[in-house]
């Protein structure tokens, strides 16, 4: 199997192998898209970050490898755009404990998942979060980025990625109060 | 367990699925128009606006063309049917169609067309741009509304006296701030429900979207157990209220569209047709257990209010031209025909 470095390379001359890339990695891509945003719009950023990714990857370094990184970047760089729409589900679910990205659209409310508290404080608490922050931490805990990969998509030095997961990770055990796990160690 | 497993957690909650038929698509129309034939003559100076697009633009464009071209672009739960009628202009002022089209739903699931599901966060933030370059009104601005309401004929042994019309199109006037309400026909009520909030209270109400939804349930559910659904209920019912029964504050008007997509469960659709047979993009709340299905149709063009409804999942299906059975037709809708600034009471426009 090509790795999507091959890929990315042989998409040079060969554009419509790229849709490899895709296969491989929409569904990644979009499951971080859709916790943030809701299927709706995920729908819609999902398919615009693998066109701009196409568009710009003439520029892509393919000494890097693992091309997600990257693709993350891109659809968080894309999500900026729906800010307050992101803000405003992690609003619902700390306000009705109900998650509206797990279950958009169905009219069985009795069937809709139930957040814990803890849930909900989180949510109430990443609603709160500066931007910056907000990206960084959920590129680690949702996008499964290391400290590295994550200054890689973001485009900001490592040490700015540890500050900023630092300090968002100490707003969110504040916000959880009692409800906070006792372990405090950075894990990465 | 600490707060990254808990956030973890929350994300495995979504499952890891391939994108929607719709976004594969889009993906591959994008790639086949940058690879395709026609496109390999241009520079990529000229491909690059192609597909650099605003989600925010797209989808409104998306919305427009789906509407106007009577296909579908979202795919959400059963209500009525999608239709292949085109929609009505309704530039500056609310429709103008007189076209008394009697309810032509026949129900089942909309058939994606575009592929494009857009979202009520998406359709609250076009209209409510939309309600924000629109004048503020006075108070007393006299307002002229052609309203076309419908309620289901209720069974033959219900007293005659008891008995809803069915539809009935009638010249209303009334001022901006809902007082002095005045028709030709006969006073039924306000289809949209009376305003729950006196409109010289308008502006005590909180501006966060989120804030508006829990006053409005507050009202209605002042208890501690209130279920999600009756929140949900109350939310619609009293936006909706406000919505029809006055010309609102441009702002104010924005924010209950924010208001509105905020409330769980509530959806935006488009192809939406009304009584009067025009077509639109609806917020709609689902049918639970304390209110059938609830829908506040908007002008797919100037994004204002042009009529609201409900009607019940499965329930009242009626016999079409063609023999066959149509439904669910709405238990009640108004629609607003027309609507206009006059100089006074029986003025027409």
């Amino acid at each position: 199997m090509l790795d999507d470095a091959a890929i990315i390379r042989l998409s040079l001359t060969e554009p419509e192998r790229f849709e490899v890339l895709f296969q491989r990695h929409a569904p990644t891509i979009q499951r971080y898209l859709v916790r943030r945003l809701g299927a709706d719009a995920a729908d819609d950023i999902v398919s615009e970050t693998f066109l701009l990714a196409f568009r710009q990857r003439g520029g892509y370094d393919t000494a890097r490898g693992n091309v997600l990184p990257w693709l993350y970047g891109i659809a968080t760089h894309l999500l900026g755009r729906h800010r307050r729409d992101e803000i405003r589900l992690y609003r619902a679910l700390a306000r009705t404990g109900i998650d509206p990205v797990v279950a958009p659209f169905t009219d069985q409310v009795d069937e809709r998942v139930t957040a814990t508290a803890a849930s909900r404080r989180l949510a109430s608490a990443l609603a709160g979060l500066p931007a910056a922050y907000r990206d960084a931490l959920l590129l680690v805990a949702w996008g499964g980025l290391s400290y590295e990969e994550t200054a890689t998509a973001l485009d900001v030095p490592v040490g700015t990625v540890r500050s900023r997961i630092s300090r968002a990770r100490a707003d969110l055990r504040r916000t959880l109060g009692d409800l906070a796990p006792a372990s405090t160690e950075e894990t990465r | 367990m600490n707060e990254l497993d808990l956030l973890t957690r929350l994300r495995d909650e979504v499952p890891l699925t391939a994108p929607s038929p719709g976004a594969q698509r889009a993906f591959r129309d994008g790639l086949t128009g940058a690879t395709g034939p026609s496109r390999r003559t241009r520079s990529r100076h000229r491909l690059r606006p192609s597909l650099s697009f605003s989600p925010l633009l797209a989808g409104a464009t998306a919305l427009a063309v789906g509407v106007t071209a009577g296909i579908v672009v979202l795919a959400l739960p059963s209500g009525r049917e999608p239709s292949t009628a085109s929609a009505t202009g309704t530039t500056g002022a609310r429709a103008t169609s007189t076209a008394a089209a009697k309810p032509t739903g026949t129900g089942g699931a909309a058939v994606p067309v575009l592929g494009t599901t857009k979202s009520a966060q998406l359709l609250a933030d076009v209209a409510a741009n939309r309600a924000l370059s629109q004048p503020a009104v006075k108070p007393s601005q006299w307002v002229y509304r052609k309203v076309d309401t419908y309620r289901a004929p209720l069974p033959s042994f219900i007293d005659a006296k008891f008995k809803w019309r069915t539809y009935n199109v009638e010249n209303t006037w009334m001022m901006a701030d809902g007082s002095h309400y005045y028709t030709t026909g006969t006073f039924w009520g306000l289809m949209g429900g009376f305003p729950t909030v006196p409109y010289s209270q308008l502006g005590t109400l909180p501006a966060n979207p989120v804030a508006l939804d829990a006053y409005l349930a507050h009202q209605q559910y002042p208890g501690p157990n209130a279920t999600t659904a009756n929140k949900a209920t109350s939310e619609f019912s009293g936006i909706t209220g406000l919505l029809t029964a006055y010309v609102l504050p441009p702002k104010l008007t924005a924010e209950l569209y924010h208001a509105l997509a905020d409330i769980p469960t509530v959806y935006a659709k488009s192809n939406v047709k009304d009584i009067a047979g025009r077509v639109g993009v609806a917020f709609i709340l689902p049918q639970n257990g304390q209110s059938v299905n609830q829908e506040i149709i908007l002008s797919p063009t100037d994004y204002q209010v042009i009529a609201n409804a409900d009607w019940e999942t499965g329930g009242h299906w009626v016999r079409n031209k063609t023999g066959g059975w149509s439904g669910p037709v709405p238990l009640s809708e108004q629609a607003f025909l027309a609507e206009a600034f006059v100089s006074g009471k029986g003025k027409l426009p």
